[in-house]
């Protein structure tokens, strides 16, 4: 999400030419596309848009292709492509878009199905992309419609000092988590002789919050792999919303907001990353944006000394059919970790480029060749070390090359630690594929935030919580219809049957 | 020299284009998404009748915008009057450099609503925010944002549209008290008045026409608060400090229910016409006396 520079810029960009110099000649993905102009479309940035017009010119001298980069402000994005599809302007050849966004578009068929390209296109290495943004993030309905350029999913950070100053292991479940921020708040933990803060949250309403919200919730509601989902029962579209698992995630919730800074009701990402890197907090939850921030050691008083884990997990999960939770076993548990259930949660999902069918051929032809160049390793694997660029790790060889990552100016011990939380979310069977069905923005940032937003300001009781959310949700699908919503949404989570 | 028919047709043509293009033809594009399912990629549009108004109206978080918006008014408003009337009569006599006052007065106008929400947003919230520095001098750890409790977010935002709007409303009054006969202001000095006497003899007499219609333009603008407060809070702490123009804005742009985004909008829109239309009332009521 949003990104903040780097100051291994300069250096990283003059990398990533090179790089790109020696791969445009041996790509298979590029050709002749003179006379071609890609008009692509994506958010102001300059987090996202800084990489596509950054390498545009690389790409043109390479085949020819001219890459126009339009950028308008995230709030319009979504519906300017809609406008745009639906109008048949398209005045869009292609777009890099949250991949959410598929639960709108392609039932529609505005965009190209890019099974093949992505298969026959040796320079893209697609089996190189982590399974689950090629399998669940890329994939609807069991064809691929997009290419990812970044891989987001939350984490817990750390500080790696004072953990190990007071013994204390990182989190692996959320009273681990709670535990640990209880033992530091109120302490100094920059040595400014100021009181910190156990744990820094983004809780702001109106913003990201909810999305913090889902990755305590999913450890509860998630156990059997990303086809069982985290936001309904794909049996009958019944929100997973009201529920022991809902309730226990709602309780580690409150007392998150109490363990931190005490406005931290109003701190959104910039705010809660901000105190992180400047020493005040002991814990944070955050993608993968603390990692590159936290080396930069022109704002951050915590080079060296952040560690990373996959999200923290529960020893209980929840029953769906008593509503009740029950302790974890080999069978409701599979792929728990020491009898601990990990559900890393891909909120956002990852910027991801796509096509519009109706461009002309060549220019799909073209703009596919773009796609694949920005998210073949050679370029991807520099950008994903460059905070401006807002893109994260989301290929296997994003952590298993060390390279990039230590020329960027982290220290190869945080580069472990950091890729290593990164590797276990990523290989996770049972990492939680947001939510991506008709008007998911009415399910999330609506409903879900307010009544979120209001249960942390105490209008609202936990059930009441519970009951609004289900009660709006239950009311969005029967309005939108209940069976076309169930057909959504097992077509997001791949579920055939 | 009388200007013909003809002649006004002329001047206010490029008026009435414009605002015909720009302002009639997408409110009433509005209006008529109020009365239906529209949206700009719907596959079909059916009549709604009432039903989007209905929904506004019975939606929880509209209820609180309404009510935090009357709050908002009701404080803001008079304050702002009060402040501004009180620095425009204070720089009313020649002093050095009053020019320049002048000039520093609209500064908080002329930066734009966003600017203003992020700027205040950085003075108040975080580890470089003035309250923590102010922290460090008071040997506290920390000092809380206001506007991360949901009892102070509102009365924070009040505050904060005050410090935009009240130097303003200075700015236009000020011209109005210089224009006052200079012997209305000697005769009540030769009577005796104070100046709290001055003030109410003089001075608010003087200026009643003018300060009508600063009042309407504050409340109209206080009726459609919008870019601090989705800056500065969201809306939250929970409800606290959502008005109906943010509340609006979520439905249009946030959710895509492009009905309820336009029917929210048209409800702010009528309370402001509701306003001029008081204006215009007690405007003709002043000319009429």
């Amino acid at each position: 999400m949003s990104r903040y520079p780097a100051r291994t810029l300069v250096i990283a960009v003059g990398v990533g030419l090179l790089a790109a110099a020696c791969n445009a000649s041996n790509s298979t993905s590029t050709g002749n596309f003179s006379g071609t102009t890609i008009r692509i479309v994506t958010f102001t940035g300059p987090q996202i848009a800084e990489p596509l017009q950054r390498r545009g010119p690389d790409f043109e001298k390479a085949t020819g292709a001219k890459v126009q980069v339009i950028t308008v402000p995230f709030s319009d994005l979504y519906q300017k492509i809609l406008t745009d599809f639906s109008t048949k302007t398209n005045s869009y050849d292609a777009m890099v878009f949250d991949p959410q966004w598929m639960g709108d578009y392609v039932p529609s068929g505005y965009l190209e199905d890019l099974t093949n390209r992505v298969q026959n296109d040796t320079a893209l290495q697609w089996n190189d992309i982590a399974p689950f943004f090629r399998d669940f993030s890329a994939t609807f309905k069991g064809k691929v419609y997009t290419v990812p350029l970044d891989g987001d999913f939350q984490m817990v950070y750390y500080r790696t000092d004072l953990l190990q100053k007071d013994g204390l292991q990182p989190p692996a479940t959320w009273d681990d988590y709670i535990s640990i921020a209880k033992h530091f708040q109120g302490k100094d933990l920059n040595g400014d002789g100021k009181a910190d803060f156990g744990s820094c949250w983004a809780m702001k309403r109106s913003a990201q919050s909810y999305w913090m919200f889902i990755s305590v919730a999913a450890a509860f509601l998630q156990s059997q792999g990303t086809k069982q989902g985290s936001f309904f029962d794909t049996s009958n579209m019944q929100p997973l919303m009201n529920n022991a698992g809902t309730a226990a995630a709602l309780d580690i919730y409150k007392q998150l907001s109490k363990l931190g800074p005490p406005d931290q009701l109003n701190n959104d990402v910039g705010d809660s990353r901000g105190l992180f890197v400047t020493g005040r907090c002991a814990l944070s939850l955050d993608w993968g944006d603390i990692g590159p921030l936290a080396v930069d050691k022109s704002q951050s008083k915590v080079a060296d000394q952040v560690g990373a884990v996959i999200l923290p997990g529960s020893k209980k999960v929840l029953d769906r059919a008593s509503g009740q939770l029950v302790d974890c076993n080999s069978t409701i548990c599979p792929y728990a970790v020491n009898g601990v259930n990990h559900s890393p949660f891909a909120a956002f999902g990852g910027w991801s480029g796509a096509i519009n069918k109706a461009a002309p051929a060549k220019t799909k032809d073209a703009a596919f060749a773009f796609l694949s160049y920005m998210s073949q390793p050679a370029q991807s694997s520099v950008d994903v070390t460059i905070g401006k660029t807002g893109f994260n790790p989301y290929r296997t060889s994003h952590f298993t090359n060390l390279g990039p990552w230590t020329a960027s100016g982290m220290s190869e011990k945080a580069a472990k630690d950091y890729l290593g939380a990164i590797q276990a979310s990523l290989q996770s069977p049972n990492m939680v594929l947001d939510m991506r069905i008709p008007q998911t923005a009415f399910y999330q940032q609506t409903a879900l935030d307010t009544a979120l937003a209001q249960f942390l300001a105490g209008e609202l009781s936990a059930n009441q919580t519970m009951a609004q959310i289900t009660n709006q949700w239950n009311s969005k699908t029967d309005e939108l219809g209940r069976q076309s919503q169930l057909d959504a949404y097992k077509s997001s989570l791949s579920v055939t049957k | 020299m009388r200007l013909t028919r003809r002649d006004r047709l002329f001047l206010f043509a490029p008026l009435a284009v414009l605002l015909t293009g720009w302002l009639g033809l997408p409110a009433l594009l509005g209006l008529f998404a109020t009365f239906s399912t529209y949206s700009p990629f719907a596959t079909s549009i059916h009549f709604a009748g009432l039903s989007n108004y209905l929904s506004v109206i019975e939606d929880r978080q509209f209820g609180a915008a309404v009510r935090n918006i009357t709050i908002f008014t009701v404080v803001a408003v008079p304050l702002e009057l009060a402040i501004g009337f009180g620095v425009a009569y204070l720089l009313r006599r020649p002093i050095r450099g009053r020019g320049l006052l002048r000039l520093l007065l609209l500064l908080p106008w002329l930066v734009s609503p966003i600017a203003n929400g992020v700027m205040w947003h950085f003075l108040l919230v975080g580890a470089h925010s003035i309250l923590d520095f102010a922290g460090g001098w008071l040997a506290q750890s920390s000092i809380v944002s206001p506007i991360g409790d949901a009892r102070l977010a509102l009365p924070t935002i009040i505050a904060v549209e005050i410090w935009r709007e009240a130097p303003f409303v200075a700015f236009l009054l000020l011209p109005g008290l210089l224009a006052v006969p200079a012997e209305l202001w000697e005769h009540a000095t030769l009577d005796g008045a104070s100046w709290i006497e001055q003030v109410f003899t003089v001075a608010l007499p003087s200026l009643r026409p003018l300060l009508l219609a600063i009042t309407m333009l504050l409340v109209g603008l206080s009726l459609g608060t919008f870019d601090s407060v989705l800056i500065l809070t969201g809306g939250g702490p929970g409800s606290a400090s959502v008005t109906p123009a943010l509340y609006s804005y979520n439905q249009a742009f946030v959710i895509n229910n492009w009905p309820a985004g336009a029917a929210s909008a048209w409800l702010i829109a009528l309370a402001v016409l509701g306003v001029g239309l008081f204006y215009i009332n007690l405007a003709k009521r002043s000319v009429t006396r």
